[in-house]
């Protein structure tokens, strides 16, 4: 009994040992709290439910394009898990105020810099596990057969240091200002910002790599060639970030200015030149989007397949099976040799150049010199006509806007450049050809059409040419699909040539199909620009 | 139930009842929420209603945020067994939270008209307010029934961080039943029959949750 | 018993049953208060708390009954009489921290229904004064000490003047003088209505109590007199010169020898048995009973 109740000798070099590993039982058991806070499980499972269930759910989009699909991530990211840490993390340094034992813990051996080192080493626990779900899921990404793009190792680690950089703000966060509210409503404010900085990419601002995430330059996916993702000096922003939040928290807790000072201006260093860093573009990637954009057949491979040529961006070739399946499709439906000469071919396109900002220059001169261009290129290559196809692939409209691309090589013998229209006979049956070819196509059409008005956009967005067919004559394509499948595909075998003529007019073909048209609109109204 | 006894009462208490409530989380949410369009207002011209509308919303979010704060009563263990019923004083509160609101929410609608423009006259003032209303009870209806378990009067606390997975989760509804539907949509009347659906749902969650004294084994009633 | 006639029960309780989950807290508790103090003994995890909050209508238990002053404490217009006779003193107060002292209670009073602003307040004063925090009563209760603030929960049960007094650990984180003011106090109370106290001080339970109840485990252990309970442990306390391994308690005491409680050895010199004697031996038959 005595020999229990006699204190051990208290050694100077033992209390250090003893304060580390006190600080570290502490992290150990704040690391658990956090992952096992209801917060921090109803966020995970937000976050991975959804993505889980989009990924397997009939109809799923497989063909993701690495580097912009992992952007999206990034954004759940920093929303959910990242919110939830911060909120965690917070109430976490709150407890001790809230619970009033900060009096009693203010006794204990372990000084308050050390237990705010211990609540900021806790903050590594949701951030590996971050780590370890986005790796999980960019692996699953990647090894999907229609993946495109390249792993980029940052962009992977980035989440996890969003999720840092939040746990350590909520921590500090929870010394400055006593508040459960403080925390939700930066989740909030971040939030906002995030969706405001990828929102206004298209409008070429660059502030949001200054967020916890990293925003494409593009709002849409480009061959990996052409990446000019900052992800590393991204990473190295955060890590000073996270440096000078940790710093400050220990400061605010009492580590004393003269080892707080130097290691906050060597974190703000760290912080400042990464972030600086980001803006550096790539001169010779900036060069090879404008070229690239004009040309891309010297970045690309071409294969053949069942007399087709099919060429693709180097990282985007496992997409020509599924472009070879709707091509197949709509070739079905049409009678053998409908696609003349020359041979078809289909090339992929990217407009990594001069993507639609506010001012832009639009009109039918810049769409005919795009056209020209187009054509010349693809002369030049040895596929002339190419089928254009975009960058974006696995949903519905993107499926039947190229649908509806093979099928206006099909029906015009030429390949869609520049803005077309088509008008007629010839409008209505590719709008049945896109609709009849499988069910996803035809869903795509039902869905473009939804969103369409004047006239219906077979339109990819990710490529710089359009394709559209004035909605009276479209309403007949879309009749035609109502009607019995085995009798419209025997006129149109029958009457390839009359329907494909740019002479036929939509009453002439609505009466030979047995299909309603409407009635004819005023002539001051009529199209005039249709294709001929 | 309601007698002339509760009446005398909720009139000496409607004050400290107010005072007791825990304000600063509240205003400051809503501080946060008018920044959400006030700064738009200072810092960037005319923006296009579809804008103006997410930002609304953002707004409504931060005040969702706040509003779970109202229940906050750190006295309630020492006031649970006492002969007024409990739902008094928070219906009290609930009311001078409300009165807030509604200022709160004139004044960013005015701003937002500002911040649209001469486009401002097409923001549809009625469906957005009613989406903020249904927030708003949605947040009280959350609050209430996590009221019901706590004991200790920290409702907040809980309510905000459940109230931000609720929004994720209204987010990710399918079009067919979406509620955060864009401005301009073909859907956003058929949305917005769906949002007083959700309204007079959340009404009946609140009331309910924050009156019924329970039978059987809901038997907390502190 | 010394409680017999009718009239003279202020509350009973009749196998009262209570489980958080798999745990019963309560296990058909049934037990009568008449006018007095009645004290509450039991060890940690008893169920004293729990049973407390029955009383006092803060919880509904899962089966039993609990009739208070004729009505039935635990549903509809029963428990809205019994709460207007109730002063409760919860084990844990909460406070709004931005009230003064003065501003709180009144705010309970309120809530008691005494609307008459002027009948309030001297109500109000009455019970601060009683208390003896008369002089902090503008104090904000943030800046109140410990003891302070269970004082100002201790006003907010008084207040009304209840004809039924429950009060779970009130002389907790008060200094001994402050305990004896509350013994007094207690007393008087105790005079013309029914408190009930909970409490790990025995030397309260013995110089307050005309009735001592043990819970253990969620049963009642025993009900009686405070004289009874020390009485359990007479012949089971004795004195000798050296430890005893054997022994349920045993301790030197400041004379030099040893105190034991337990089956004294043939012949042992024995002692009067204090009522901590008492409840140490109930408690322990009580476990081996379990036990076995």
């Amino acid at each position: 009994m005595t020999a229990l109740l006699s204190a051990p000798p208290a050694l100077a070099a033992e209390a250090a040992a003893t304060r580390r590993q006190a600080m570290l039982a502490l992290t150990r058991f704040e690391a658990i709290r956090m992952l096992r806070h209801p917060i921090t499980v109803a966020a995970f499972l937000l976050y991975l439910g959804p993505w889980v269930w989009t990924l397997t759910r009939p109809g799923a989009d497989r063909y993701p394009v690495l580097p912009s699909d992992v952007v999206t991530l990034q954004m759940a990211a920093m929303l959910l898990l990242g919110g939830a840490t911060l909120v965690v993390a917070n109430l976490a340094v709150l407890r001790e105020h809230r619970h009033r034992t900060d009096a009693v813990s203010d006794l204990l051996v372990l000084p308050p810099p050390w237990r705010t080192g211990a609540f900021l080493l806790a903050i590594l626990a949701p951030a590996a596990l971050t780590l370890v779900v986005v790796g999980g899921q960019v692996a699953t990404l990647a090894a999907l057969p229609g993946r495109a793009g390249t792993v980029n190792l940052f962009d992977v680690a980035i989440p996890a240091a969003i999720v840092a950089v939040l746990g350590a703000a909520g921590a500090l966060l929870a010394q400055v200002v006593r508040s459960p509210i403080v925390a939700p409503l930066t989740a909030v404010l971040l939030a906002a910002a995030g969706f405001v900085a990828i929102a206004s990419v298209a409008t070429g601002t660059s502030w949001g790599r200054l967020l916890p995430l990293l925003p494409d330059d593009l709002p849409i996916a480009i061959p990996s060639v052409l990446v000019d993702r900052p992800s590393g000096r991204h990473l190295a922003y955060l890590a000073g970030v996270i440096a000078v939040l940790v710093v400050l928290g220990l400061f605010r807790s009492g580590t004393r200015a003269r080892v707080a000072l130097p290691a906050l201006a060597a974190a703000l260093a760290v912080t400042v030149a990464g972030g600086a860093a980001q803006f550096v573009r790539d001169d010779a990637v900036l060069a090879a989007r404008v070229t690239t954009t004009d040309n891309p057949a010297p970045v690309q491979t071409c294969s053949s397949r069942e007399g087709v040529t099919y060429c693709a961006f180097d990282d985007f070739t496992s997409w020509i099976p599924a472009w070879e399946g709707v091509l197949r499709d709509v070739v079905r439906l049409t009678p053998p040799g409908a696609a003349g000469s020359p041979p078809l071919a289909v090339r992929q396109w990217v407009w990594a150049d001069g993507y639609p900002t506010f001012g832009g220059t639009f009109g039918p001169e810049v769409a005919e010199a795009r056209a020209r261009s187009q054509r010349a290129t693809d002369t030049a290559a040895g596929t002339p006509e190419a089928i254009p196809v975009g960058t974006s692939w696995g949903d519905n409209t993107t499926a039947a806007a190229f649908a509806g691309g093979v099928a206006f090589r099909l029906v015009m013998g030429r390949a869609v450049a520049g803005d077309s229209t088509l008008c007629g006979a010839r409008g209505a049956l590719v709008v049945w050809l896109t609709g009849k070819a499988n069910s996803r196509t035809a869903a795509g059409l039902r869905q473009l059409d939804n969103q369409s008005s004047g006239s219906l956009a077979l339109v990819d967005y990710t490529i710089d040419n359009a394709l559209y067919v004035d909605d009276r004559d479209a309403a007949v394509g879309l009749a035609m699909l109502d009607r019995p499948a085995a009798e419209i595909a025997s006129v149109v075998t029958a009457h390839w040539a009359e329907l494909t003529s740019p002479e036929t007019t939509i009453e002439q073909a609505a009466s030979l199909l047995g299909v309603p048209v409407g009635p004819a609109p005023d002539p001051a109204f009529a199209n005039v620009g249709c294709e001929s | 139930m309601v007698g002339r006894a509760t009446l005398a009462v909720a009139g000496a208490v409607a004050v400290p009842v107010v005072r007791a409530a825990r304000w600063t989380p509240v205003l400051a949410a809503l501080l946060v929420g008018y920044a959400m369009v006030g700064v738009p207002a200072v810092v960037s011209g005319p923006s296009d209603p579809a804008t103006v509308v997410v930002l609304l919303r953002l707004a409504v979010l931060c005040a969702g945020l706040g509003v779970g704060f109202l229940f906050d009563d750190p006295g309630r263990p020492t006031t649970a067994t006492l002969p007024t019923p409990a739902w008094l004083p928070l219906a009290l509160r609930v009311a001078g939270g409300g009165i807030v609101l509604a200022g709160w929410w004139w004044g960013t609608l005015v701003t937002a008209g500002a911040v649209a423009g001469p486009a401002g006259v097409v923001l549809p003032r009625r469906d957005l307010t009613l989406e903020a209303v249904t927030v708003v009870v949605a947040v009280l209806a959350l609050a209430a029934l996590i009221w019901r378990r706590s004991a200790r009067g920290g409702v907040g606390l809980v309510a905000a961080p459940a109230f931000l997975a609720v929004v994720f989760l209204a987010a990710l509804l399918p079009e067919r039943v979406a509620l955060l539907v864009p401005f301009d949509d073909s859907v956003w009347a058929a949305a917005h029959d769906r949002w007083m659906v959700t309204l007079v749902a959340a009404t009946a969650v609140a009331l309910v949750a924050a009156t019924w004294s329970g039978l059987g084994k809901a038997r907390f009633t502190v | 018993m010394t409680l017999t006639s009718a009239t003279d029960v202020a509350v009973r309780a009749d196998g009262v049953v209570l489980r958080y989950g798999r745990t019963t807290a309560l296990d058909g508790v049934s037990l009568s208060l008449g006018t007095g103090v009645t004290g509450l003994l039991g060890p940690n995890g008893a169920g004293k708390t729990t049973l407390l909050r029955v009383i006092a209508t803060a919880v509904r238990p899962d089966a039993g009954s609990v009739s208070t002053f004729g009505h039935d404490a635990l549903r509809g217009p029963g428990r809205l009489a019994v709460r207007r006779r109730l002063g409760y003193l919860p084990q844990d107060p909460g406070f709004h921290p931005s009230f003064t002292a003065f501003e709180f209670v009144d705010y309970v009073a309120i809530l008691k229904e005494l609307t008459s602003r002027s009948a309030r307040h001297a109500e109000v004063r009455r019970v601060l004064a009683l208390v003896g925090l008369d002089s902090v009563r503008t104090k904000r209760i943030r800046a109140l000490s410990g003891g302070m603030r269970q004082r100002v929960a201790l006003a907010a049960a008084l207040v009304g003047d209840p004809a039924l007094l429950i009060l779970d650990e009130p002389t907790v984180g008060l200094d001994p003088e402050q305990r004896m003011r509350f013994r007094e106090l207690f007393a008087d109370l105790g005079e013309d209505r029914a408190v009930l106290l909970s409490t790990h001080q025995t030397e309260d339970v013995m110089s307050l109590c005309r009735e001592v109840v043990v819970l253990d485990q969620g049963r009642v252990l025993f009900t009686g007199t405070p004289t009874d309970l020390a009485g359990l442990a007479a012949g089971r306390v004795w004195t000798s010169d050296s430890r005893v391994p054997g022994a349920l308690a045993s301790w030197r005491t400041g004379s030099g020898a040893y105190r034991h409680v337990g089956d004294p050895p043939p012949g042992a010199p024995l002692l009067d048995p204090t009522i901590e004697d008492g409840y140490l031996t109930l408690v322990d038959l009580h476990t081996a009973e379990a036990q076995r």
